[in-house]
């Protein structure tokens, strides 16, 4: 069984290879998800968005500057996503954002700036969609910083190099995203006769071609940004708290 | 109305990071004059005008404004800033909003002010500086000269005392940066006191009433145009070099072309008014050329 | 992506009021994404493509080629959908046997992702309407009209002003790199992207210190007030948006059942 299906993987990811355009960071595009899971993804959402804007609103109220401060890290966080990633394979890909982000900012703040970044890449560049902003926001500013944050603060505490909690932060926060996204799919999508678990396999395989060459060239990029910005930003990274040590690349 | 409305008393400040930018400066601005600060990157300007404004607090000395003390409480610093404008040099960093209009608003909102007084305002602000044809338009697209008059015009809109300009003219091109310098003029004759930071001898020259040469935080000189342009041992110390005008007109006064008692000219147009009427005593070789065609023809 | 931003302040309808253009493109994509049939989203579809290349005026190349942004997600996803494989010989599904396997699409499949690819486009017809005839700006005046938190409104006010900044200083510093030999080799691309994205991350900061600055300097005190630009509401207009959604929605629910082949 297991070989039969890695044939049926290889024949998505040519299906993928295949496909135009560029590799963007897994957004779902306008209108693909029905009407009843965009409001629930929407639902879902809420309650993080809220949260997130409460504790800016806390901290806004001692520190009026910090509004700038987030205004101008989400457009970082937008134009971070516009940028192209090298790649080995030709393919040209853009990194999410989500990892250096999230270390920057805290996931609290990325929730927030995300569903922002999210709707102007929408409405901007045509990536993702307004009916599916409450999906895509869950997997890209809510999952994926959780994750990164989670994994960043976890191989920080338990003694691992920097640079190895930066690159998992990064990479693994991406994918997050992307798994988070194809559950999403998968559940609705299911397949006719393997229910999700079948789909959510076909979806995952069909968008690892893609996703996870970004994922790896992201966690890459940001040791290498983070390198940088802990021997020429010290100043700001301290300002945003953020432990000031050498990394190695 | 005469008499200073801002004053700085042996101020001095240092950034977080130790940098010493003022070291005892003092100084005086009179109300409706227009002022210029020259001096060499880093001497202190921009520190100086953030002092005015309250953004920035001495570490020692004061600063008056209309002859009371600043003090440092929210109150009081809205009253200053509503009466202290500053257009900063990079209008990127001071325009927030993509669309003009609203970053117009700004200001005036801050002041209290109703919608309806707001919208007076921006209107006026608009016109005074010549935008209102591109109200509409997205700040991002935007020439550098048009984005420094929207920065200007957010100023303007708070009808503020003084209006300070960090450069004003920098990296604009020569017509545009003629046209500002007319703007600061009618800025000027309505009854503001104007005040300007450039790198630009020539412009300090012609516009300014009173001249401050800064350098490493102090006050190296201060004086009429006339008096700090035709000191030349001070330009030397400080790097300045002198006003083309100022060239000239020495030029035309040590070979003799000028009597030694011909008054220094302001005004480029004011210079070649003195040439030409100094040319008149002499004779025209356009004379001479038309004189030996009237010969030739004879011939 | 700045196209869609240019066209958005200089179109035909850049005048009219931007709550009947949102609740225009808002009102049809729900019609879109809750119509039952794939003939009422084709419909939306044209509809929504007619007005924006003919009232809007966006040249229509421009709008083909929007149109396939998202078709490298679109194909994907429905190849997705539409593709099953199977270990058994099955009849239900019509399609090649690889390896002695099942891969094919089925019935039901088929329909699901035909009516996909209906809704999907449908819908982005919607959004590219809005995005192509409403600035930013008055979107975010919606908004904040409808009672969105006002500090998610101010951010986004900045973070669309300084997207542009942002991305004009990005475009400074890697014509400083290339021109420097950057970026040459993948292990090169990659420290210069670093280093170009760590330069961006400091000049960030560095104006969001001077943003703050320059506000105070104007008084801010940790509220973001502004005007907003006085457009008409025109009741012929909202009549005439109501007529092509009842349409749309008529079309909708007349051809419903009409997809069972
Ligand atoms: N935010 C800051 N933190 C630390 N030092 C600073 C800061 N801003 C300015 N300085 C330093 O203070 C000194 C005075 O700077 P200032 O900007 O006032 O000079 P300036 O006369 O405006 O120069 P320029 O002509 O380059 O604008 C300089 O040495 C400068 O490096
Ligand atoms: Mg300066």
């Amino acid at each position: 069984m297991s070989r039969k299906l890695l044939g049926a993987l290889g024949w998505f990811g040519l299906v993928a290879l295949l496909s135009p355009g560029q590799a963007y960071a897994m957004h779902i595009m306008e209108g693909f998800l029905p009407a009843p899971h965009a409001i629930l993804w929407a639902i879902v959402t809420l309650p993080f968005l809220v949260a997130g804007l409460r504790s800016i609103q806390n901290t806004v109220k001692e520190a009026p500057h910090l509004k700038m401060l987030l205004g101008l890290a989400g457009a970082f966080v937008f134009v971070l996503s516009a940028l192209k990633l090298p790649s080995v394979t030709g393919s040209c890909s853009h990194p999410t954002g989500v990892g250096l982000g999230t270390i920057l900012f805290r996931p609290a703040a990325m929730s927030v700036l995300g569903i922002i970044v999210l709707f102007f890449q929408a409405v901007l560049l045509a990536h993702g969609g307004l009916t599916t902003l409450g999906a895509n926001t869950f997997s890209m500013a809510v999952v994926g910083p959780f994750v990164s944050y989670g994994l960043y603060k976890g191989s920080c505490r338990l003694g691992a190099p920097l640079a190895v909690a930066v690159f998992l932060a990064a990479a693994l926060g991406d994918l997050a995203t992307y798994v988070t996204t194809s559950a999403q799919l998968a559940l609705a999508f299911p397949a006719q006769t393997g229910g999700f678990w079948e789909s959510f396999v076909k979806f995952n395989a069909i968008f690892a071609v893609t996703q996870v060459p970004l994922a790896i060239g992201e966690g890459l990029l940001t040791v290498v940004v983070f390198n940088l910005l802990s021997v020429y930003s010290r100043g700001e990274l301290r300002d945003l708290s953020i432990p000031v040590r050498e990394v190695r690349a | 109305m005469v008499g200073p409305i801002l004053e700085v008393v042996d101020v001095h400040f240092a950034y977080p990071d130790g940098t010493q930018a003022l070291a005892g400066m003092s100084l005086t601005i009179e109300r409706g004059s227009k002022v210029v600060f020259l001096g060499p990157n880093g001497a202190g300007k921009t520190t100086l005008f953030l002092q005015l404004n309250g953004i920035l607090r001495p570490s020692q000395g004061v600063v008056r404004f209309d002859g009371n003390d600043l003090r440092y409480d929210r109150r009081s610093l809205m009253e200053l800033r509503k009466n202290v404008g500053i257009v900063f040099q990079d209008p990127d960093s001071q325009i927030f909003s993509a669309s003009v209009l609203q970053d117009i608003s700004f200001g005036p909102f801050n002041l209290g002010m109703s919608e309806e007084e707001v919208r007076g305002r921006v209107q006026g602000a608009l016109a005074a500086v010549g935008i209102e044809s591109i109200a509409d338009r997205p700040t991002h697209f935007l020439s550098l000269g048009q984005k420094k008059r929207v920065a200007i015009a957010g100023v303007l809109a708070m009808e503020p005392q003084v209006i300070i300009f960090d450069e004003p003219t920098s990296s604009l091109d020569p017509k545009t940066a003629k046209q500002l310098l007319i703007l600061l003029d009618d800025i000027s004759r309505d009854g503001k006191t104007v005040v300007i930071s450039t790198h630009d001898v020539d412009i300090a020259y012609s516009w300014a009433d009173r001249v401050y040469v800064l350098e490493s935080g102090r006050v190296a000189d201060a004086g009429t145009p006339q008096e700090i342009f035709l000191d030349e041992a001070m330009l030397e110390r400080v790097d300045l070099t002198q006003p083309w005008i100022v060239d000239v007109w020495r030029e035309l006064r040590d070979n003799g072309y000028l009597p030694p008692n011909a008054l220094l000219p302001r005004t480029k147009s004011a210079l070649l008014a003195l040439i030409r009427s100094r040319l008149c005593h002499s004779f025209r070789i356009t004379d001479l050329v038309s004189e030996r065609a009237a010969i030739n023809e004879r011939g | 992506m700045i196209h869609i931003d240019q066209y958005a302040y200089a179109n035909r309808l850049r005048a009219v009021h931007p709550g009947e253009k949102l609740a225009f493109a808002a009102i049809t994509a729900g019609i879109c994404l809750a119509s039952p049939s794939l003939i009422g989203q084709l419909a939306i579809l044209m509809t929504m493509a007619a007005a924006t290349v003919a009232i809007v005026g966006i040249p229509w190349r421009f709008y083909l080629k929007l149109m396939l942004v998202p078709a490298a997600f679109l194909l994907a996803g429905i190849v997705t959908v539409a593709v099953s494989f199977s270990s058994q010989p099955d009849p239900g599904l019509h399609g090649i046997d690889l390896w002695g396997f099942a891969v094919g699409i089925r019935d039901r499949d088929f329909v699901v992702a035909s009516s996909l690819v209906a809704r999907s486009l449908g819908t982005v017809s919607c959004l590219y309407f809005l995005s192509l005839s409403t600035p930013m700006v008055e979107i975010i005046g919606v908004l904040k009209r409808c009672r969105v938190p006002a500090v998610l409104v101010e951010l986004m006010t900045i973070i669309y002003r300084f997207i542009f900044v942002l991305m004009e200083t990005t475009r400074q510093i890697h014509t400083a790199q290339v021109s420097r030999l950057g970026y040459h080799s993948l292990s090169a691309s990659y420290r210069d992207l670093g280093q170009l994205t760590s330069c961006l991350f400091h000049r960030s900061m560095l104006k969001s210190q001077m943003l703050f600055v320059t506000l105070s300097s104007r008084c801010y005190s940790g509220e973001i007030r502004v005007l907003e630009p006085r457009r008409r509401l025109s009741l012929r207009r909202g009549l005439l948006i109501g007529g092509i959604d009842a349409v749309l929605l008529a079309v909708a629910l007349a051809t419903r059942g009409w997809q069972r082949w």
